[in-house]
């Protein structure tokens, strides 16, 4: 039957009229039942059209995170996001099982499976926004902290799938994919602004609207968000030349970020900008300490236009056109004499093309083919001193990249499904690279799984591991002939789920990676990235959850893990060998106030001269999600009880290990229209 | 009265009158919610004149270790069309004596050879939240932020004999 415009608009009132007698109904029904929750019966009395407008608790998303997917997978929700306070992405991740955070004041880090290592821009995980690639082509960059594309409150959910993807992604995906999904445009469904004020002047403002169209939706967003900053002190400046190690001013923070997307049918357009500036306190890369104009300018762009074919019934052809600008411009402060500016400057620019045929025709099989292309049209970096003007460096290259890949999914009998993937690369930097992969899965019984997990990834070093160079004290030496590293890992994992929306799982891995790409110290002291010697990797982990009838949910994890260098036995710097998650959420007040309670511990992790300390932080969130309608309001502390913990420095830094914040605060209100 | 301390007495009254709306709005389970749409979705959908009813019921049939099974379960009592409604459990063998078919991530792998066994029998089939690898059935119910919506596909329908109110078609999230 087609549909026609005018149905659709009375829909769409009734649908926001609804919103009231909804809030009625529902409250009237509670009334007639005491305090008894609202079951399936008093629903089933309802309209259909008011049960489209009922917000729930989602109890088994986690039960339905792909128990056949050859991974261990990890899902957060929007539901999850807010009731928990994340205001980055590097919340988001932090908060998941085997995943760690690393923070210089400059950019967010993210660590797995005992790998964070110093001087890498999250270059080991590819990032993806709706399925497209947001590392850029001179870093290879996986921007997680403030300088992340997108919003958080435009997150519909975040998967993780740990382990080696190349099989299907190609390059990066060396310890896991990160797929940010956002929401559609019919989740606001109006205009929608939400406010937010901390700690340490910090303020954001965001003003959105989304509507359903007849034969799609639209999603127009844009964020502003400051943080002024508090000053910071480090004990490695503490002299008088230095303002006592004080740096005044100087963790300011300002982004501001654009999101568009659209579907049309078949079609989808998205769009997304965000440009960040972020002081930089610790006078990394030998800087004099302490001067205002030491800063970073991150500014990515990424356009991506897909279309989806259904050839068939069981078959689907999805093709997709992108384009990327990565922009980053450093000012860094030297005392050349006189004190001057250093200007680093990268300008990365790629488009690309992906075609994948998914079909399930044959039976037994579920079988995805791929072809992806990318032309990497700028990979150019400069460096220059501002005044008096001098070229230190002043590299254009290209680069393509090319990927094809099969995979089938294949029914073995009752009980047991084998995955097995292949993909073809070939880089213009290193040449051809194979990634196969292979997953046994067996169900042994209707609540256990069993999966044995093989594969490997390998990451191309990117432009600036390759070829930048920029010489004297605090600069770095250029290496050519630099490899791809390569990582071989072997998984085991159980899952069992009890009774009704329980579930644990535990599993085990041994990751060998070789040619790991670091950065060392020539012996002239000039900082160079070098292929290492093998890398192993051994862990466990071990994760519970539980949702209950009444809205509270369980989430926590615990891992174990040991990363050493083959030859030495020497273990790896910043690897902790124990994390543990706990997130628990639970409806107060009959449901009109929501608590979250994050639990994170990181424990002791070497530097590169000495150790840190292992922490526990807490961070509290308490949200009303029905002040009114279409309000909602929340309050956050962050880092509850206080405590003092740091993250290792890199070799750029002065400083061994990073002071991160103390308890800070955060209170946030968003109106629906 | 000054026009500030007016709109203020205005703003406080309003906030008054929305409070008690806010405390006693209680969440829904999303079970209870979803089992409510299958109820919906076969009071809303017309099976042929010679659809055969077995013992005079409606039987909808779901996986034993679903979790929805006990919200289904607490509508026995709600009839349809004046028939009361049976739960089974689905297997290849008997799946054509439905007349709903609730699918979730467990029958994933049991789904290619129920679909087999399924061609043209007028059963209407209804997956939860879009999971991959239950393609091919009529309703697929999915997420929207926390509200529940569903989409139909209206080729799968007609091969099935099926005719869906126009009524769904309208609330649809998306008709294919």
């Amino acid at each position: 039957m087609p549909r026609h415009s005018d149905c659709r608009s009375a829909g769409a009132g009734a649908y926001r009229a609804a919103r009231w007698s909804l809030a009625l109904a529902t409250a009237g029904a509670v009334h007639g039942l005491g305090h008894a929750s609202t079951t399936a019966v008093d629903l089933a009395a309802l309209p259909i059209e008011q049960l489209l407008t009922i917000e729930v608790y989602s109890a088994s998303k986690f039960v339905q995170t792909l128990t056949d997917a050859p991974s261990a997978v990890s899902v957060v929700t929007a539901a999850e996001i807010k009731a928990f306070g994340w205001r980055t992405l590097a919340d988001i991740l932090g908060s998941m099982r085997g995943l760690y955070l690393g923070n210089d004041r400059n950019y967010s880090y993210l660590g797995a499976r005992g790998f964070l290592r110093p001087g890498d821009y999250n270059t080991r995980f590819l990032l993806l926004v709706d399925g497209n690639r947001t590392n850029d082509a001179v870093y290879d960059q996986a921007a997680i902290g403030t300088e992340f594309v997108l919003d958080v409150d435009l997150i519909e959910r975040v998967e993780y799938v740990p382990g080696p993807g190349s099989s299907i992604y190609g390059a990066n995906a060396l310890f896991g994919v990160v797929n940010v999904i956002t929401k559609s445009g019919r989740a606001l469904n109006g205009p929608q602004v939400a406010l937010e004020a901390g700690s340490h002047g910090t303020g954001r403002l965001r003003a959105s609207y989304g509507v359903q169209t007849d034969d799609g939706a639209i999603l127009v967003s844009a964020t502003s968000y400051r943080k002024r900053g508090r000053n910071l002190y480090f004990p490695e400046f503490d002299s008088p030349g230095d303002n006592h190690g004080l740096a005044q001013r100087l963790d300011h923070d300002r982004a501001e970020s654009l999101f568009v997307k659209g579907t049309h049918g078949p079609f989808s357009l998205s769009l997304a900008h965000s440009a960040r500036k972020k002081g930089i306190p610790t006078a990394s890369f030998s800087q004099v300490f302490n001067d205002p104009r030491s800063h970073t300018d991150d500014v990515l762009s990424l356009v991506d236009f897909g279309h989806r074919y259904s050839l068939a019934v069981d078959r689907e052809l999805s093709t997709r056109v992108y384009w990327g600008a990565y922009d980053y411009d450093g000012d860094y402060v030297y005392d050349f004499p006189p004190v001057g500016i250093n200007r680093d400057v990268a300008r990365a620019r790629w488009w690309g093309a992906e075609a994948r045929l998914t079909s399930t025709r044959l039976s037994g099989h579920k079988l995805v083919f791929g072809a992806e292309y990318q032309h990497d049209y700028r990979r150019d970096q400069f460096n220059y001193d501002v005044g008096p003007h001098a070229v230190l460096l002043d590299d254009r290259r290209s680069g393509r990249r090319m990927g094809v890949y099969a995979q089938d999914e294949i029914v073995l009998g009752d009980s047991v499904l084998l995955n097995a993937g292949l993909r073809y690369d070939r880089n213009s930097s290193t040449g051809g690279t194979f990634s196969p992969r292979l997953g046994l899965i067996y169900k042994a019984r209707e609540a256990s799984t069993l999966k044995a997990l093989y594969g490997t990834a390998f990451r191309a070093p990117n432009a600036y591991e390759l070829f930048y160079e920029i010489p004297g004290a605090g600069g770095q030496r250029s290496n050519p002939a630099l490899q791809a590293e390569r990582v071989r890992s072997v998984e085991l994992i159980a899952e069992q789920r009890l009774a009704r929306d329980a579930r644990l799982s535990a599993s085990v891995f041994h990751n060998t990676v070789s040619g790991l790409i670091s950065q060392t110290l020539d012996p002239a002291q000039i900082l160079i990235f070098q292929n290492m010697e093998r890398v192993v990797a051994r862990g466990a982990e071990l994760e519970f959850e539980k949702a209950w009838r009444g809205g509270m949910r369980l989430r926590t994890s615990v891992t174990l893990q040991r990363a050493h260098h083959a030859h030495t036995g020497e273990e790896l710097v910043n690897s902790p060998r124990r994390l543990a998650k706990f997130n628990f959420t639970t409806p107060l007040l009959e449901g009109s106030l929501r608590a979250g309670l994050d639990l994170r511990h990181v424990s002791q992790r070497r530097t590169l001269a000495a150790s840190t300390h292992g922490y526990w932080i807490a961070n509290l969130t308490l949200s009303a999600v029905r002040l009114g309608p279409g309000l909602e309001a929340s309050a956050s502390i962050y880092n509850l009880f206080n405590r003092r913990y740091a993250d290792p420095g890199g070799e750029e830094h002065a400083q061994d290990a990073i002071r991160q914040d103390g308890r800070s605060l955060r209170a946030r209100l968003s109106y629906t229209f | 009265m000054n026009l500030f301390a007016r709109r203020f007495r205005r703003l406080v009254t309003g906030i008054a009158l929305l409070l008690p709306l806010g405390l006693t709005a209680q969440p829904v389970h999303e079970h209870d919610l979803k089992a409510a749409f299958v109820y919906n979705f076969a009071l809303f959908t017309d099976w042929p004149a010679d659809t055969i009813y077995e013992g005079g019921t409606l039987n909808i049939c779901i996986n034993p270790a679903s979790a929805l099974r006990p919200a289904l379960n607490a509508l026995r009592d709600k009839p349809i069309r004046g028939r009361r409604i049976a739960l089974r459990e689905p297997a290849p063998g008997t799946v054509r004596a439905c007349h709903v078919l609730f699918l979730e991530a467990t029958d994933r792998r049991a789904w290619p050879q129920m679909r087999e066994a399924l061609a043209g029998a007028t059963v209407l089939t209804v997956a939860d939240d879009q999971e991959p690898g239950l393609e091919g059935s009529i309703i697929m119910l999915g997420f929207e932020g926390n509200r529940i919506v569903f989409s139909i596909d209206t080729r799968a329908a007609g091969a099935a004999s099926l005719i869906l109110s126009s009524k769904l078609l309208r609330l649809a999230a998306e008709v294919r």
